[in-house]
C-alpha cells in the first residue's frame, strides 16, 4: 500500500456513524482514497463485503475501480475473495440489479430491457405525434388556435410543431418533474396579499386599490391580470429595501411580480397553452404505455422506478452498512432523490454515507446535474457533526500550471468556480522553459481554425523529441516528449475534428473518436445514393450518383446518351436496353457495374446490408478510389465508420438494404451525433477529444484549442424548467414573434448556469496536464475578447492591445512570482509543412487485398449424390447442392394451373414410403408392418442369401457409414452387411417395379453405390468379397463386380463429383430421365430432346 | 474411467485411438462415443473417415441423439412449444404479478431458464419448496408447480425426466452390442445426466469420461486419471495483440489469416460475444474474400425469406398499411420482381400515400398486370385479420401463401459461386420455414378446438422459427472457422484466434438472478439444490477461456480492443492481464485488387452531343436561367438531363415551393375577382392537398392558418395601389417571351410575370408575390438591383420586346409575416426607391445580355461545376451528390497505388 498523505488517511479511515464528505481537487488521489478505504473496510474493519455499496459515475470508472481494489490486494499479497464480493457499480447498474431482484414489489418485469436513445426518441416521437393527431381529431378549434399561437422555430415546415414538442417532452422527462402539478392559488393570490400588507405597512393607498383590484380580477377577469401586474409593478417601485418591511418589499419585487408576469404571460395564450399541456400530457401517457408495452425503460425510467420502490410503504430491505458515491456533483435530481430513498429505506441503522466530488468540476449541467445538491450535502453533513475531508494536495500538476489555474480563474462571486487553492504536492524534476503557453494564431478569416491547428501542430512538432517529461521507468527520471504524451481538447466535437484533419495533413500523428461529419462525408452520402438505387433505380437523382461516383465512373456525357434511349434512366439497366453511343471505355465500365448492380438488386432481400455492401464495394473496387484520394478527409476511415454504424443498426432489428437505407436517410437529415472507434493504433500518436470526454484522464502535455470560440447553443422553440415551467415562442398579431416571459426567464437561468459550468470546463481541462499546458486561440481582431480568451488573457496578463501589437514570435512574460509564461504569436496560413510521411503510413504488408472468391467442394456427400451425379450432374446440383426439393416448384406450379387442388390425388401409394418400410422391416422394425410390406421382405429371407444372413457370424443392417473414398468424406446407409464362414457379403434391396429383363441393366446403375461400399470398407481393413443387388419383386440376386477396375472407376465418379463442386460445373445429361425430373421446364434449361417430347 | 486433464493434452486424441482401434477389427457397433453438439459430432466422424476408417455413423452421438433414440416414444416439447405452455401457464397465474407480464417474451426466458437449470440439478417443485422466501419466489414456484403439472397433463417430459426414464430403461434392457463407451467434452452434466453416465458405466465393459482439468466439481466416477499438461502444447506460440478497434482488430486477424499462406481450415476464429463480432467478422471476410463458415448462426427468422414470410402475415394482419406492403410486394422475392414492374409500381404507389387497405393496393395497381395478379391472388385473405379457424387450417393456408407470395426465380447457373452459396441458405430458409408452419399446428395453445387468430399464428410461426437453430447447412470444407467458445472444445486447428477479450466481452460479467439471487442460491445449496452461484459462473467462464486459448496446436493470438466500436474505452480482460508482451497491432488497410474508375467531371459536352442539347431545350424559362447563372451543372441535371428523384415522402411534399405556389394562386385569383381571400385560400389550400394525396393534419394545419393570416393581412393592405396612379390597368399572370438573338437559332426566354400594371402612357411597372419576410424581400431587391438576379428586368424586358411598353420600374412584395414591399421605380413614387431611366435602361440591357449568355452557354454544352453561392449547395441543391461539388475527387492520374499491377 503507497502512503497517504494525512488528509487522504483522515478520508480513509473516518469510522462513525454520520456522513463523511471528501472534496478531492483535481489529482488529488481520489480513487485511491475511495479504493484505500473500500480495503481498509474490509480487511481492516472487518465490514461485510456484500454490505458495502460503492458507487461511481461511469461504467469504466467502475471497472477499473474493481479492477485496482482486487489488482493492488493481490499484488499485496492479501485475499481477494472478499473484495470481489464488494459491489461496486454506476448508479444505473445498482437500479437495474434492485429492479429486476424486486420485480415483484415493483410490478414490473423482471425481464425489462434498457431502452436505448435512438429508440426511445422514436418511441417519444410517434407518441407526440399520435398525441397531436388525436387533439387534431378531437378539438379542432383549440388546437387551430395553438397552431396559430405557437411560433417556435422559425420554420414552416409541417413537422416543425411536431419537434418542438417532441423536444418539449424531452425536456420534461429529463427533468424528472411533472409539469402539470399547478399551483393550486397561483402567485396572483400571494401577490395581492403581499401588496395589501404592503400597503398598510407603508400606507399606500393607490397600492391597496391595485391590491383589490387584482383580488378581483383574479376571480372574474383574468384577462386583465397582466395590466394590473404592471400597474402593482410600477406602485411598488419607489419602495426601497431597506428598514423594517425589507424582506416584504424584496418579496413583492423580486419574486411574486416576476411570477406574475410569468403567470400573465401564459394567460394571454391560454387556450393554445391549455391545448399544448393536453397535447404533451397525451404525449407522456402514450409513451408510457408503449415502453410499458414492451416491457422497455430508459435510464430514467429505471431510476424513478427504483426511487418509487424505495420509498413505498413496504420498501425492500437492504442493509447496506456502507455506501460510497464518487463524483457527486454530477448526480441529477432523479439521482440524488433515488439516493435519499437510498438512506431511507435502511431504517434506523443508518448506513455510513462517504460522498466524494468537487464542485468545481461539476461539467455535466447538459445532463442536468445540479451541482448545489452537492454543495447542501457538504453543508448538512458540517451542520451534524459529520467530517468533511479537503484534499487540497495536487499530486498531478506542475506548480506553474497551478499557478495559471489560479490566475485564470480565481474563484469566488458570480464565477463557476470555487474558491479553493490547490497545493502543488507533485514531485518534478526542474525545468527551464516555462510550463504554460499562450498560442496565438493571427488569423481572423474563415480558416481560422486551419491556421491554429497549423500553428499548434508547428508547436508539437518543435516540443516532440526535445521537450523533456517526467518518467520514473527511465534512468535520470526523464525522457524526451512523445506524440502519446500529448492531449488536445477541444470544447466541440467540430473543433476536434478540424483540428485533427489539419493535424493530419501536417503528418502529425493524432487520433481521434469523434464522428462529427460522418453524416456530411461525401462516402457516406455515395453509399446512401448507392442503397437507394438499389431500393428503387428509377430514383435518377441516386442513380446519377452512383453512375458518377467511383462504383461506376462514367461520364457526365455517356449519362446523357443513355438518357437519351430511356424514359427513365433505370431502365437503361436492363439488359435488353441497347446502350449504344457510349464509347468503349464508358460502355465497358457501365456494362460492369449494370451487372455487378443487378446482382445486388436481386440479393438485397436475402444478404443483409453489411455483406451485401462489403461484397459490392469490393467488387466495384470502391476503396482503391478512396484510398487513392487525399488522406485529409480520411475517406477510408470514415466508410469504416459507416461500415461499423451499418452494423450496429443489426442490432435495432434493421438488417436488409431497404431498412437499413431508410435509417441512414434518416441519420442524413437528422444527423446525430454518432461516436465511433478510431481505425489506427493509439501506440504513439496525439490523442484529440472534447473537454467532456478527457474527465478523469491526465497527460503530460495538454493543449486547449480554439479558446476564443464561444459555444453557439440552438434552442428549441419550447422550453420547460423547474422553476418556470413551460415557456414557447408566440405568434404576435402584428406577425412577428415573441417569447413567453417563462421562455426568456428559462433562457436567461440556462445562460447564466451555462456560463458558469463554462468556467468550470476550462478548469477541469486546465487540470489535466501534469507538466505542459498550451492555450491556444486565434485572435479575431473583434474589438471584444471572445470565449474563454475573456478569462485567459486578462488572467495571464494580456491585454487585447498587446495581443494587437504584438509581432509573430515569441516572448517569455512573468506573470507574478510563480509563473512565467511563454507568449507566442503567428500570423499569416500555415507554414506549408514538409509532407511529412505520417508515422502512422501504411506498409505494403499492412495492406490487406482480397482474393477472389473461389468454389470450393463440401466436406463430404452422400454415397446417393454420387449415384444422382452420376445420372445428371444438373439434377444433383439442384436437388442435392442447392437443395431445391420438388416442394420449391410446387408454388409455380400451383400459380400455373387454375385450381391448385385438382391434381392432388391423395390415394396415390407413394413408392419412396413403400421402400422405406420394406427396409424397415428387413432391419428389424416388424411392429405392425403392412402384409404387402411383409410378402416382399419375405422373399429375401427365402433367399439363399437371406438365410446366410440369419446364420452369420456378424451382421449390420441399415447402418449408417462415414468413410472416405479417394480422400473425400461420404456417407451412405448399408442395407446389409454380413460375415460367415464363406466371407463378406454386401446387400442392397431394390423395390423397383421393373421387368425382370432389364434388372441387368438396372443393376449397373446400382453397382456404384455397392462400388463405394466396398471400396471404402476395403480400406478400412474390411474388404467384401461379394457384393449383391437383390431385387425384392422378383427375388432375384445381381452380383456387382468389385474388381479392382471398378472400384476405381466408381473412386472416380466421387472424385468428378467434387471437383464439379471445386470448379462448378454442373452439365445438363438430357435424356429421357428428364421427363422424371422434378426440375425439367422449371429450374432446368434443358429443352429436351425429341426423346422426351416424345 | 474418470480421465482428467488440461486443455490440449491429448484426452480427445486418446480416445480417437481408441476408437479406430475398434473400428478397424470391424468392431465399430460395439464403442459409443458420446458428445456434447452436433457440430462436434461431425467433426469427429470426420477425423475419423480421413483416417480412413469406415466408421458407423452412430458410433458417435450426442446426448440428445442418444437420449431420442433410447425414448422414442417420449417426445420433447420443443421450446417454442414449452414457451407457449409457459405463458398459457403464466396468464392463470395467481400472482397478478405475472399474470400482467405473461405476454413477456424476456420474462418467460428467465422464467424457463430457470426451471431449466433447477431441473438440472434434479430438482422439481416440491423440493424447492422450503428454500422459497418472499414474494418473488413464492410467484415461481408456484409457476413452477403449474408448469410440471401441465407438462404432466399434456403427456409430455421435459429433458431433464427423459434423460433419467432413459437412464432407468438402460439399466434395465442393457446397452446391446454396445461395450465400451466414451464421453467426451463436456464441462459439466446435469444430475441426470450423471444418471445416465452412471447406467451408462455399469452396463458396459469399458467406460471412459474425459473432462478438462480445473472444473469446481466432477462426477464421482473412479479410476481418476490425471493426464499431465502435454508437452507438445509448449510449443504452440501464444501472442497478445491490442487493437484500437474492433474492426481494426478483425481486419489484424484476415490480415494473419492472408498472410500466413496456410491453407483457410487451419484457421479458427474464436468469438465469445457472436452479437459484437458477428456481423463484423462477416463483412471483413466478405469485402476480402476469405471463404469462412458460422458454426452457430443466428436464427432462421432472421432470414430474408423468413422475414419476408413473416412479414407478409403480419401486414396482412394489420389489413396492409401502405408503405409496408409495398416493401413487401416489390421485394425481390416477390413474384412480381421477375415482371419488371415493381419499380415503377412502387414509385407510383408512392406517390398515393398515405394510404393503406386492400383495395387501396389494388386500385394502385390498376396499371401493373402482374401486381395486381399477385394483389388478386391474396385478395382472399383480406379477411384473416378477423377469421378464426384453427390452427391446421392456418397452416394449410399459409403453406399455399408461402408459395404464391415467394416466388422461385430460375437458380443461379452453376459457376457463380457466391450466388449459389446464396441460394442454398436461402432455400433452406424456406424449408425451415415450411417446417415452422408444420410445427405451429402442434402448439399447446392451438390444441382442441381453439381457433387461433392469424396474429397469433404467425407469432407461433415466428417462435418456431426464432427457436429453429438450423441455418442453411453450410459444408465447405476449405474454410476459417468461426466458432462460438461453446462449440470450441475438442477443435483443434494448427491457428486459432480468440477475439474480443475484454472486460465485459469475455468473461461477460454475470448477473444475478432475477428470482434466486446469490445469497438465496446459497440457500439452496444447503438444502442440496446446487445450482450455480455468479461466483461459479465465473469459474466457469475462466475455464471456457482456457478452452478457447488452446485450440491452436502451433499458434494462438489473442486479441482486444482498446475501444467498442462506438469508441468508448474498454479495460483488457482479467483473463490477459499478465499473460505476456502486449503487441499493439500494427493499422491495416483494406485494399482492392480492381483498379478503381475516379469520377470525373467534365465540365463540357462533346460536339457530337450539342444537338441533343439543344433538342431538349427547345425554349428556357426565367427560373432556369437563374438555375444556370447559380450552377451551369445545376442546369444540366434539372433541365437536360431532367433527373428525377424519389417521390417525397407525405410529410415533405408541401413544402415551401409548393406553399408559394398556391399563394400566387390565390393571390391571383383575389386580384381578378376579390372577396374573402381567407376563403380562397381555404380552397385553394383543399384542392391542392387533394392534389398531393394529403389529408389534413396538425402540420398542413399549421401552414394553411399562417398563411391564412398573413393573406388576410395582405388583403387588408393593398400596397401595389401605392406604387403607380390610380389609373394604370393591372394584369396577372401573363406569359410574355423574350427572344434571345442568337445566330443560328432564336430561342425564348418564358416569363410568367404575376401582375404588371400599366398607366397611360403605357409605362410597366412589374410586381412579383414572394411568400418570404420583409428582411428576406429587401435582399432580394438589392440582388435585383446589382444585377445578381435578372427575373424581374427579363419580365421587363419582354414586355417591351412583346408589348411595347416602357419599363417603369419593378415591386417585390413579401407576405410573410408582416406584409412588405420593397421596389424601385423611375420617379421613385409610393416609397419606391428611386431609379434614373438610364440605371433601369442599364439593369435591362445586363439582363438581356446574361440571359443570352447563359443561354449561349447551355447551348454550347457547358456544364461546369460552379456554383455562384456555395450556401445554396449545401442548404436545398439536390443534385449535390451528383455534381460532388467541393468533394475532394482522386485526381484522374492518381492510381490505386495498392493494386497489383
Ligand atoms: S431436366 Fe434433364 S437435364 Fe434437366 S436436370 Fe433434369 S435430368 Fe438433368
Amino acid at each position: 500500500m503507497m502512503r497517504l498523505t494525512e488528509d487522504q488517511r483522515r478520508a480513509v479511515q473516518s469510522w462513525q456513524r454520520g456522513d463523511i464528505c471528501v472534496i478531492a481537487g483535481p489529482g488529488s488521489g481520489k480513487t485511491r482514497v475511495l479504493v484505500e478505504r473500500l480495503r481498509w473496510l474490509v480487511l481492516e474493519r472487518g465490514a461485510e463485503p456484500e454490505r458495502i455499496l460503492a458507487i461511481t459515475f461511469t461504467e469504466k470508472a467502475a471497472l477499473e475501480m474493481r479492477a485496482r481494489l482486487v489488482g493492488e490486494a493481490s499484488l499485496a499479497g492479501e485475499p481477494t475473495d472478499r473484495l470481489e464480493a464488494v459491489q461496486v457499480s454506476t448508479i444505473d447498474a445498482f437500479c437495474n440489479r434492485l429492479l429486476r431482484e424486486h420485480a415483484a414489489l415493483a410490478g414490473i418485469d423482471p425481464g425489462f430491457e434498457i431502452l436505448d436513445e435512438q429508440e426511445a426518441r422514436q418511441m417519444l416521437n410517434a407518441a407526440v405525434a399520435e398525441a397531436l393527431d388525436w387533439e387534431f381529431r378531437k378539438r379542432n378549434r383549440a388546437l387551430a388556435q395553438f397552431l396559430q399561437c405557437y411560433s417556435g422555430g422559425s420554420s414552416s415546415a409541417p413537422g416543425a410543431v411536431l419537434e418542438g414538442l417532441s423536444s418539449l417532452a424531452t425536456q420534461v422527462l429529463s427533468h424528472g418533474r411533472d409539469p402539470f402539478l399547478a399551483r393550486r392559488k397561483g402567485p396572483w393570490h400571494a401577490l395581492s396579499r403581499a401588496l395589501e400588507e404592503l400597503a398598510e405597512a407603508k400606507r399606500a393607498p393607490k397600492l391597496a386599490a391595485t391590491a383589490a383590484s387584482i383580488r378581483k380580477a383574479r376571480v372574474r377577469n383574468r384577462g386583465r391580470l397582466g395590466g394590473l401586474g404592471r400597474r402593482a409593478a410600477s406602485d411598488v417601485r419607489p419602495f426601497v429595501r431597506r428598514g423594517k418591511h425589507k424582506d416584504l418589499v424584496s418579496r413583492v419585487k423580486y419574486e411574486l411580480l416576476p411570477a406574475c408576469e410569468t403567470a400573465a404571460a401564459g394567460e394571454s395564450n391560454r387556450t393554445a397553452r391549455a391545448c399544448l399541456l393536453r397535447i404533451l400530457r397525451r404525449a407522456l401517457r402514450r409513451f408510457k404505455a408503449a415502453k410499458q408495452s414492451q416491457s422497455r425503460m430508459d435510464f430514467d425510467d429505471t431510476l424513478a422506478q427504483a426511487a418509487k420502490l424505495l420509498g413505498s410503504s413496504k420498501p425492500p430491505s437492504l442493509g447496506y452498512e456502507h455506501i460510497l458515491i464518487d463524483e457527486f456533483q454530477d448526480t441529477n435530481p432523479l439521482q440524488i432523490r433515488l439516493v435519499r430513498r437510498l438512506l431511507k429505506a435502511h431504517g434506523p441503522l443508518r448506513p455510513v454515507r462517504f460522498v466524494a466530488g468537487d464542485v468545481n468540476q461539476s461539467i455535466y449541467g447538459f445532463r442536468h446535474a445540479v451541482r448545489e445538491v452537492f454543495q447542501d450535502y457538504r453543508a448538512g453533513v458540517e451542520e451534524n457533526g459529520g467530517q468533511v475531508v479537503q484534499l487540497l494536495d495536487n499530486f498531478r500538476s506542475r506548480p506553474e500550471i497551478l499557478a495559471a489555474v489560479h490566475r485564470i480563474l480565481p474563484g469566488g462571486g458570480d464565477s463557476g468556480v470555487e474558491k479553493h487553492r490547490l497545493r502543488a504536492a507533485g514531485q518534478f524534476p526542474p525545468k527551464r522553459v516555462p510550463c504554460v503557453e499562450l498560442l496565438i494564431a493571427a488569423e481572423t478569416g474563415p480558416e481560422r481554425l486551419r491556421a491554429e491547428g497549423g500553428a499548434l501542430a508547428a508547436r508539437l512538432r518543435s516540443l516532440h523529441g526535445s521537450l523533456q517529461v517526467a518518467d520514473q521507468s527511465v534512468p535520470g527520471g526523464a525522457r524526451a516528449l512523445r506524440w502519446g504524451d500529448v492531449a488536445v481538447l477541444a470544447r466541440t466535437h467540430a473543433v476536434a475534428s478540424a483540428v485533427a484533419a489539419q493535424f493530419r495533413r501536417e503528418g502529425v500523428p493524432c487520433v481521434t473518436a469523434t464522428t462529427r461529419g460522418l453524416f456530411d462525408a461525401p462516402v457516406t452520402a455515395e453509399v446512401a445514393a448507392f442503397l437507394r438505387a438499389l431500393r428503387n433505380p428509377r430514383d435518377e437523382i441516386s442513380l446519377t450518383a452512383v453512375l458518377k461516383s467511383p462504383l461506376c465512373g462514367i461520364s457526365d456525357s455517356a449519362i446523357l446518351q443513355l438518357r437519351l434511349h430511356s424514359n427513365n434512366l433505370a431502365d437503361s439497366l436492363d439488359a435488353e436496353a441497347e446502350n449504344t453511343g457510349l464509347d468503349s471505355g464508358e460502355a465497358l465500365r457501365f456494362e460492369r457495374f449494370r451487372l455487378e448492380f443487378t446482382r445486388c438488386r436481386e440479393d438485397r432481400a436475402t444478404v443483409p446490408a453489411g455483406p451485401l455492401l462489403a461484397r459490392a464495394l469490393a467488387a466495384f473496387g470502391y476503396r482503391a478510389a478512396l484510398n487513392a484520394g487525399d488522406d485529409e478527409d480520411q475517406a477510408a476511415d470514415r466508410l469504416d465508420q459507416l461500415l461499423d454504424w451499418i452494423g450496429r443498426q443489426h442490432m435495432h432489428g434493421l438488417h436488409s438494404v431497404s431498412e437499413v437505407s431508410a435509417a441512414l436517410d434518416t441519420a442524413l437529415k437528422e444527423k446525430p451525433p454518432a461516436e465511433a472507434a478510431p481505425t489506427h493504433g493509439t501506440a504513439d500518436a496525439v490523442q484529440v477529444l472534447t473537454m467532456h470526454a478527457a474527465k478523469g484522464l491526465e497527460f503530460p502535455m495538454v493543449a486547449l484549442v480554439s479558446l476564443n470560440t464561444p459555444v453557439r447553443r440552438r434552442r428549441p422553440g419550447m422550453l420547460f424548467s423547474n422553476r418556470h415551467g413551460i415557456g414557447a415562442y408566440w405568434t404576435t398579431p402584428g406577425g412577428g414573434r415573441q417569447p413567453d416571459a417563462a421562455y426568456a426567464r428559462t433562457v436567461a437561468d440556462l445562460a447564466r448556469r451555462e456560463a458558469q459550468e463554462e468556467e468550470r470546463l476550462l478548469y477541469v481541462a486546465m487540470t489535466r496536464a501534469e507538466e505542459h499546458l498550451i492555450l491556444s486561440a486565434s485572435f479575431t481582431g473583434k474589438p471584444m475578447l471572445s470565449g474563454w480568451l475573456k478569462l485567459v488573457c486578462p488572467g495571464l496578463g494580456v491585454t487585447r492591445k498587446s495581443l494587437l501589437a504584438a509581432g509573430s514570435g515569441e516572448t517569455t512574460v512573468p506573470a507574478g512570482n510563480e509563473l512565467r509564461f511563454l507568449f507566442r504569436k503567428t500570423s499569416g496560413p500555415p507554414s506549408q509543412p514538409a509532407p511529412a510521411a505520417s508515422p502512422l503510413a501504411l506498409t505494403p504488408s499492412q495492406v490487406l487485398l482480397p482474393r477472389e472468391a473461389e468454389a470450393q467442394a463440401d466436406y463430404a456427400a452422400s454415397v446417393t449424390s454420387v449415384a444422382l451425379y452420376a445420372e445428371c450432374p444438373r439434377k444433383y446440383f439442384l436437388s442435392r447442392y442447392l437443395g431445391l426439393g420438388s416442394e420449391e416448384w410446387r408454388g409455380s406450379e400451383a400459380r400455373e394451373a387454375e385450381e391448385p387442388q385438382r391434381h392432388r390425388r391423395r390415394q396415390d401409394p407413394d413408392p419412396s414410403e413403400f421402400g422405406r418400410l420394406v427396409h424397415a422391416y428387413l432391419a428389424g422394425d416388424r411392429d405392425g408392418a403392412k402384409p404387402s410390406v411383409r410378402a416382399l421382405a419375405r422373399k429375401f429371407e427365402r433367399h439363399e442369401l437371406g438365410k446366410r444372413a440369419s446364420a452369420a457370424w456378424s451382421v449390420e443392417r441399415e447402418t449408417e457409414y462415414v468413410f472416405t473414398v479417394g480422400g473425400h468424406v461420404l456417407r451412405g446407409i448399408i442395407d446389409l452387411l454380413f460375415e460367415d464362414g464363406e466371407g463378406r457379403v454386401l446387400v442392397d434391396y431394390k423395390t423397383d417395379r421393373r421387368s425382370r429383363s432389364r434388372l441387368r441393366e438396372s443393376a449397373l446403375k446400382h453397382a456404384e453405390q455397392l462400388q463405394l461400399y466396398s471400396a471404402g470398407l476395403r480400406s478400412g481393413g474390411r474388404p467384401v468379397d461379394r457384393a449383391v443387388v437383390f431385387y425384392l419383386r422378383h427375388g432375384v440376386a445381381v452380383d456387382i463386380d468389385i474388381g479392382d477396375a471398378a472400384l476405381a472407376g466408381a473412386r472416380e465418379q466421387v472424385t468428378s463429383l467434387f471437383r464439379a463442386q471445386a470448379t462448378q460445373s454442373f452439365p445438363l445429361r438430357e435424356g429421357a430421365h428428364c421427363r422424371h425430373c422434378p426440375h425439367f421446364r422449371k429450374g432446368c434449361p434443358a429443352t429436351g430432346p425429341e426423346a422426351v417430347s416424345g | 474411467m474418470l480421465l482428467i486433464g488440461p486443455p490440449g493434452s491429448g484426452k480427445t486424441q486418446r480416445i480417437l485411438s481408441d476408437l479406430e482401434r475398434a473400428v478397424r477389427a470391424g468392431r465399430g457397433n460395439e464403442i459409443l462415443l458420446l458428445v456434447p453438439t452436433a457440430s462436434m459430432r461431425a467433426h469427429m466422424l470426420s477425423t475419423l473417415a480421413r483416417r480412413g476408417l469406415m466408421t458407423p455413423a452412430k458410433t458417435v452421438t450426442t446426448m440428445s441423439e442418444f437420449v431420442t433414440e433410447n425414448a422414442p416414444d417420449l417426445s420433447e416439447p420443443g421450446r417454442a412449444w414449452e414457451d407457449r405452455l409457459l405463458a398459457q401457464v403464466l396468464s392463470t397465474s395467481a400472482s397478478a404479478w405475472l399474470r400482467s407480464w405473461a405476454g413477456s417474451a424476456r420474462l418467460r426466458g428467465r422464467i424457463s431458464a430457470l426451471m431449466r437449470e433447477l431441473w438440472a440439478v434434479g430438482a422439481d417443485s416440491y423440493q424447492l419448496e422450503p428454500a422459497v422466501r418472499g414474494t418473488q419466489q413464492s410467484a415461481f414456484l408456484e409457476v413452477f408447480r403449474e408448469f410440471e403439472a401441465a407438462l404432466a397433463r399434456e403427456g409430455r417430459v421435459h429433458q431433464n425426466q427423459r434423460i433419467a426414464i432413459v437412464a432407468a430403461s438402460l439399466r434395465e434392457r442393457g446397452l446391446g452390442d454396445v461395450q465400451s463407451v466414451y464421453v467426451d467434452g463436456f464441462e459439466q452434466f446435469t444430475r441426470q445426466q450423471e444418471e445416465l453416465l452412471s447406467a451408462l458405466q455399469e452396463q458396459a465393459e469399458e467406460f471412459v469420461l474425459a473432462m478438462p482439468d480445473g472444473l469446481p466439481s466432477y462426477p464421482p466416477f473412479s479410476p481418476q486419471v490425471m493426464l499431465p499438461p502435454a508437452p507438445s502444447r509448449d510449443s504452440a506460440r501464444t501472442e497478445m495483440i491490442a487493437a484500437p478497434s474492433p474492426r481494426a482488430e478483425v481486419l489484424e486477424i484476415a490480415r494473419r489469416i492472408l498472410a500466413s499462406g496456410r491453407p483457410m481450415r487451419e484457421h479458427a476464429v474464436i468469438v465469445r460475444s457472436p452479437e459484437k463480432y458477428d456481423a463484423l467478422l462477416q463483412e471483413v471476410f466478405e469485402s476480402l474474400g476469405i471463404p469462412h463458415r458460422f458454426w452457430g448462426r443466428g436464427p432462421v427468422s432472421g432470414h430474408g425469406v423468413a422475414r419476408h414470410f413473416l412479414g407478409w402475415l403480419r401486414l396482412i394482419h394489420r389489413q396492409f398499411p401502405g408503405e409496408e406492403s409495398l416493401e413487401a410486394i416489390t421485394s425481390p422475392l416477390s413474384p412480381v420482381a421477375s415482371s419488371g414492374e415493381t419499380d415503377a409500381f412502387d414509385f407510383a404507389t408512392r406517390e398515393l400515400l398515405p394510404g393503406s387497405g386492400f383495395g387501396f393496393l389494388d386500385a394502385a395497381a390498376a396499371e401493373f398486370p402482374a401486381v395486381r395478379q399477385l394483389i388478386g391472388e391474396v385478395g382472399h385473405c383480406r379477411h384473416w385479420h378477423r377469421r378464426r379457424v384453427g390452427a391446421k387450417r392456418w397452416a394449410r393456408d399459409c403453406l399455399s401463401l408461402l408459395d404464391r407470395i415467394q416466388a422461385l426465380r430460375p437458380p443461379p447457373e452453376p459457376g457463380d459461386f457466391r450466388r449459389t452459396l446464396d441460394w442454398r441458405e436461402a432455400l433452406a430458409a424456406r424449408q425451415a420455414v415450411r417446417r415452422a408452419i408444420r410445427e405451429s399446428v402442434l402448439m399447446p395453445d392451438f390444441k382442441g378446438r381453439k381457433r387461433p387468430s392469424l396474429a397469433a399464428f404467425a407469432d407461433a410461426v415466428e417462435d418456431v422459427l426464432r427457436t429453429d437453430g438450423g441455418r442453411a447447412p453450410d459444408q465447405r470444407f476449405d474454410v476459417v472457422h468461426i466458432l462460438p467458445v461453446g462449440e470450441a472444445r475438442q477443435w483443434s486447428v494448427p491457428v486459432a484466434f480468440v477475439c474480443g477479450l475484454a472486460e465485459g466481452w469475455f468473461p461477460r460479467t454475470p448477473s444475478q438472478d432475477v428470482f434466486f439471487n446469490d445469497s438465496a442460491r446459497q440457500r439452496l445449496h444447503s438444502l442440496g439444490i446446487e445450482i450455480r452461484t455468479t461466483v461459479q459462473i465465473a469459474d466457469q467462464e475462466r475455464l471456457r477461456f482456457q478452452v478457447a486459448a488452446s485450440r491452436g496446436s502451433e499458434e494462438q493470438v489473442l486479441s482486444y480492443p482498446h475501444r467498442d466500436s462506438t469508441g468508448r474505452d474498454l479495460q483488457p480482460s482479467a483473463f490477459v492481464r499478465g499473460i505476456g508482451e502486449v503487441t499493439d497491432c500494427p493499422s491495416s488497410l483494406l485494399g482492392c485488387t480492381r483498379q478503381a474508375v475516379p469520377p470525373r467531371g467534365d465540365g463540357q459536352l462533346p460536339e457530337s452531343l450539342l444537338n441533343t442539347v439543344a433538342a431538349r431545350n427547345a425554349s428556357f424559362s426565367a427560373s432556369g436561367i437563374a438555375d444556370y447563372r447559380q450552377c451551369p451543372y445545376l442546369y444540366f441535371s434539372s433541365n437536360t438531363l431532367a433527373l428525377r428523384g424519389r417521390p417525397p415522402d407525405p410529410t415533405e411534399r408541401l413544402d415551401p415551393a409548393t406553399v408559394g405556389h398556391v399563394v400566387h394562386t390565390v393571390i391571383d385569383r383575389w386580384n381578378r375577382f376579390r372577396g374573402d381571400i381567407g376563403a380562397l385560400l381555404d380552397e385553394a389550400f383543399q384542392a391542392r392537398l387533394e392534389k398531393l394525396h394529403l389529408r389534413p393534419d396538425p402540420g398542413t394545419e399549421r401552414i394553411r392558418l399562417a398563411v391564412r393570416a398573413d393573406l388576410v393581412r395582405f388583403a387588408g393592405r393593398p400596397v401595389a395601389a401605392m406604387a403607380l396612379p390610380p389609373e394604370s390597368h393591372a394584369r396577372f399572370e401573363e406569359s410574355v417571351s423574350l427572344r434571345i438573338d442568337r445566330p443560328d437559332s432564336q430561342p425564348l426566354v418564358r416569363c410568367r410575370i404575376d401582375r404588371y400594371d400599366v398607366d397611360a402612357a403605357r409605362r410597366c411597372l412589374v410586381t412579383d408575390y414572394k411568400y418570404a419576410p420583409s428582411n428576406r424581400v429587401k435582399k432580394l431587391l438589392a440582388r435585383h438591383l446589382n444585377g445578381e438576379e435578372l427575373q424581374l428586368a427579363l419580365y421587363l424586358a419582354a414586355l417591351e420586346q412583346g408589348h411595347g411598353l416602357e419599363p417603369a420600374g419593378m415591386l417585390l412584395i413579401g407576405l410573410r409575416g408582416e406584409t412588405s414591399m420593397a421596389g424601385a421605380s423611375v420617379g421613385g413614387t409610393g416609397g419606391l426607391r428611386d431609379l434614373s431611366e438610364s440605371e433601369l435602361k442599364e439593369l435591362l440591357l445586363n439582363a438581356t445580355k446574361e440571359a443570352k449568355q447563359a443561354v449561349g452557354d447551355v447551348l454550347g454544352g457547358r456544364i461546369a461545376v460552379l456554383p455562384r453561392d456555395q450556401s445554396f449547395c449545401q442548404r436545398s441543391c439536390q443534385f449535390r451528390a451528383v455534381c460532388r461539388v467541393g468533394w475532394k475527387a482522386p485526381d484522374a492520374r492518381a492510381r490505386d497505388p495498392l493494386a497489383p499491377t
